[in-house]
């Protein structure tokens, strides 16, 4: 297949010397939303203790045991800023990201010691959850780090309980073992009950000489008072049984190495523990890339510097999206499916890292008076039509078959809508496209480059698609909601304004209103707030989208659960005709 | 630890009105947000909805509209933005007298402690005037107030505009370290009032019209490693909250005025280190601390972009950064609010 896949055709062109002038203000306008995204990632990172107390105490922080573990250059955070509860810890407490370890892919994930020592948090569950999903969805191991002190006591109500609560996290793990996934556990500190199970739960446990697991810890053993309340005496009880506890918390390595032998491995340095599971990871499932690879990788022609210049951060200018993309794959080539039908959607073959790649997204600017073929109005990009819905629907399905992961790239305002829209059938169409996604069974990644509206961000491989959506990723021209605020206004006022003016009341207390929902909308859509409540899994600058691409691709062809032989794949040869 | 209440759509706190107007009568003037509120862009909407719509906005405004404006009683429209206010953010003032073209100094603008220097609209033209005002880390959340006057026939009349401030999520740094070197030597502490003392005085030398005309951009590209108002408690105690922000970058790394000005101040300080400091006029100073070289001079006129020096770590710093400073009315306002703030005023 050489010949479809090694040389395809270039696309894309030089930046204009005209738009790197005329373009400044608008990269001075993204560059100062990414400054925003970072000091929010950078409060996350600063939560708790500083990181100089943790290494007085002979500990390393998270961030660092991320940093000693991973391959440099590979750390692809994801819902860094995840923190739906708005916690006055400000974290949900674990922090994880796709990376290589010892040259293979793995989902990591770990405990912020700094924080409460690695409680349990509000919104921490649902992070885990798509931790786990993920490693799941790319089939690569798991590998926790795991220092937990268990449950914050005073809000347990908000996480302990329910079906999606902490206690969660143990079932999808045996999941993800009965999948024939491994999940590796660093274990370090103190981790009682729920921090127990955290730790036992994994494949291989990999200790640190002071941790412990175990059922209960200290506190929960002393704190069992018989009379229902507590009194003098009961305190004084207390007092002595935490001391004893507070000497040697139940479950040390003396048990759970020694006695019980769960702890499988046991380390006297933090980086020991770290350096076992790294070699470990070298022998974890795993193609050698040049299984899947269908080319050498190589760079894109164009730098991705320009992607800055290209997409227009007020979102009522229009942009050319095949410029963008051709900043973000291998040598700015691919190979386009139906190139003239469909014109609101780009739909391609690429290569990120000399993987293969099924694209689709949204097209932009005024698509001709002639389109769409079905109403008398005119189509403009960033909506679709029926023709653009078919394409999808048969992209998909030929990724499908192909064994082809998808990325998709949304900037989209909505579907056509109108009776002359329904006569079309975009609803039908609409939901096939969520049909054919179901079933493909293929890796998808989801970035929205500007907008993600209406039922449009669910179709168009929305984190909607659970079961095939790896992650979301947001940049700083990210915005999400159900319609503009503006349409939103305007759709819930309107009527109002009639009835007021036919009565001669004012109109003014009715516009202010109007003002303030086209206000609420601007500020729970903008990109730290869809990342804090993980409408997307993290905020990239334009810059390392293309990392996101490589991590994404990488990973996905790791170990992919079924195979199509390059030499059987459908789509290169439907396209080339 | 003070928090933000989680953001909910619809929360109360989140939905202050954006403009605060004096009522007006039925037939009098409509307030410039009407206006705006019209401009409902039709590719948001099928084209035929989008149509009715806006021809029924526009029809409702033909509508109202006065027969005759009368004009030499219309109070100004004035707006706030952004509508929410967190503390440490900066606040426009945009008073628009139109049709009348009162001049700047026939307005008084005060908030707080602060009376605001009024400049031209840069892109509405005459009769609009704009103040950059700053709400302090240490303002009190809830209602806030600024105070607008100017005379009218002789009269003199004012409107208290009121907004919400919400507190800002800042972290907490909380170290515990011996008493003796956070409490610096006599002849430092010497040193640190002298220039205390100097900074007081640069920052109350400022060009009372404006001086930038392009906007403001970040300084370098790095990474923010420090966010704004991070509280700094040294055993027990609060001892600053963080003035400005941080950027991670490398030792000789270039830095860039964030917008046109004078400089105003280009020295070693005790805790800033090599230091420069930038007046952009009507209230407004930016500085740039750290750097291992200074590359301009006091009194230097710079244009937004301009290099002003090399990143690097002297004075009070652990390791290579730039820690960037926005002032405005002498209060320290988080840069990038700033940033945004004025980014619509840009031509
Ligand atoms: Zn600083």
């Amino acid at each position: 297949m050489k010949p479809y896949f090694e040389k395809m055709s270039p696309f894309g062109s030089t930046l204009p010397a005209g738009k790197i002038k005329s373009g400044e203000p608008n990269v001075q306008r993204i560059k100062t939303a990414e400054a925003d995204v970072d000091e929010a990632v950078a409060k996350v990172k600063n939560a708790g203790l500083p990181e100089k107390v943790i290494n007085q105490r002979g500990q390393l922080t998270v961030w660092q045991r991320i940093a000693y573990l991973v391959d440099p250059g590979t750390w692809s955070p994801l819902n860094t800023l995840y923190n739906p509860n708005d916690n006055v810890e400000g974290t949900n407490n674990v922090c994880h990201g796709l990376a290589k370890i010892s040259g293979k892919w793995a989902v990591v994930i770990g405990f912020d010691n700094k924080v409460i020592a690695g409680a349990w948090l509000p919104g921490q569950a649902e992070e885990v959850f798509r931790a786990t999903n993920l490693s799941k969805r790319l089939n690569i191991p798991l590998v926790w780090l795991v220092n937990c002190s268990g449950v914050k006591l005073p809000e347990q109500e908000k996480f302990y309980g329910d079906r999606r609560g902490s206690g969660t996290t143990f079932f999808r793990h045996a999941e993800l073992e009965q999948a024939g996934i491994p999940i590796l556990a660093g274990i370090y500190g103190t981790n009682p009950a729920g921090g127990g199970y955290q730790g036992i739960s994994p494949t291989i446990l990999f200790a640190h000489k002071d941790a412990n697991i175990a059922v209960g810890g200290g506190g929960i053993l002393s704190g069992m008072s018989p009379k229902g309340f507590f009194d003098l005496e009961g305190a004084e009880q207390l007092i002595a049984a935490a001391k004893q506890f507070k000497a040697e918390p139940p479950g040390s390595v003396k048990i759970h190495h020694d006695a019980t032998g769960f702890f499988r491995y046991v380390f006297d340095t933090e980086q020991g523990v770290l350096d076992g599971i790294k070699d470990y990871m070298k022998d974890m499932p795993a193609y050698h890339s040049k299984f899947f690879r269908v080319a050498p990788p190589a760079e894109p022609r164009f730098p991705a510097e320009d992607i800055y210049y290209l997409v227009p951060f007020n979102q009522k200018q229009m942009y050319n999206f095949d410029e963008v993309l051709a900043r973000l794959v291998d040598g700015s080539e691919h190979m386009e499916y139906r190139p003239g039908y469909g014109p609101e959607v780009y739909t391609g073959l690429v290569k990120v890292d000399g993987f293969l790649l099924g694209v689709i997204a949204n097209r932009q600017g005024f698509l001709g008076e002639d389109y769409p073929e079905y109403a008398p109005y005119p189509g403009i990009g960033g909506k679709l039509y029926r023709q653009g819905l078919i394409k999808m629907n048969e992209f998909v399905v030929h990724c499908g078959r192909d064994r082809v992961p998808v990325v998709w790239f949304q900037d989209t305002s909505g579907i056509d809508v109108g009776d002359i829209a329904e006569k079309a059938e975009l609803l039908g169409l609409g939901q096939s496209l969520i049909y054919s996604i179901q079933q493909t069974d293929v890796p998808m990644m989801l970035v929205v480059l500007r907008k993600g509206t209406a039922a449009a961000h669910y179709i168009m491989g929305g984190p909607t698609a659970n079961r095939h959506n790896a992650f979301t990723l947001g940049t700083a021209t990210t915005e999400i909601y159900v319609m503009h605020g503006e349409t939103a206004a305007a759709a819930s006022y309107s009527r109002r304004l009639v009835k007021e003016k036919e009565s001669g009341k004012p109109l003014e207390p009715v516009i202010e209103e109007m003002n303030r929902l086209v206000k609420s909308y601007n500020d729970n859509s903008r990109p730290v707030y869809c990342a804090q409540h993980g409408l997307v899994d993290e905020v990239a600058r334009m810059t390392a989208i293309r990392d996101y691409l490589k991590a994404f691709a990488g990973a996905a062809y790791q170990n992919p659960r079924s195979i199509c032989p390059q030499h059987q794949m459908m789509l290169p040869r439907i396209i080339k005709g | 630890m003070r928090r933000r209440a989680p953001v909910k759509a619809g929360a109360p706190a989140r939905l202050r009105p954006i403009a605060m107007r004096p009522p007006t009568p039925r037939n009098g003037p409509l307030p410039a947000i009407v206006l705006r509120s019209a401009a409902i862009p039709a590719g948001r909407l099928p084209l035929l909805r989008a149509a009715l719509l806006a021809s029924l906005l526009t029809l409702a405004l033909a509508a109202a509209l006065p027969e005759r404006l009368r004009a030499e009683a219309a109070p100004p429209r004035i707006t706030l933005f952004p509508a929410s206010v967190e503390t440490g953010d900066a606040l426009v003032v945009e008073i628009d007298g139109r049709p009348l073209q009162r001049a700047a100094q026939e307005y008084t603008v005060s908030f707080a402690e602060q009376r605001l220097a009024l400049f031209a609209h840069p892109v509405k033209g005459r009769g609009v005037h704009v103040g950059l005002a700053a709400v302090p880390l240490s303002a009190p959340p809830g209602t806030a107030s600024l105070t607008v006057a100017w005379v009218d026939g002789g009269r003199p009349q004012s409107r208290r505009i009121p907004f919400h401030i919400t507190a800002g999520a800042y972290g907490e740094e909380r170290l515990r370290v011996d008493p003796r070197h956070v409490q610096p030597s006599p002849p430092d502490l010497e040193r640190i009032r002298r220039e205390q003392e100097k900074l007081k005085r640069v920052y109350a030398s400022g060009s009372p019209s404006r001086l930038w005309s392009e906007g403001f951009q970040l300084p370098v590209p790095g990474e923010v490693s420090g966010p704004f108002g991070t509280r700094r408690v040294f055993n027990g105690e609060l001892r600053s909250q963080h003035s400005g922000l941080d950027f991670r970058s490398q030792t000789g790394e270039p830095v860039h005025a964030s917008g046109a000005g004078v400089v105003k101040l280009a020295e070693e300080l005790f805790y800033s280190g090599n230091a420069v400091i930038v007046d952009h006029g009507a209230g407004v100073f930016s500085s740039y601390s750290h750097l291992s070289r200074i590359q301009v001079g006091v009194g230097q006129r710079v244009e937004r972009g301009q290099r002003v020096g090399l990143i690097g770590a002297t004075g009070r710093a652990t390791g290579p950064h730039l820690h960037w400073g926005v002032k405005v009315n002498s209060v320290n306002v988080n840069p990038l609010s700033f940033i945004r703030a004025t980014a619509a005023l840009s031509p």
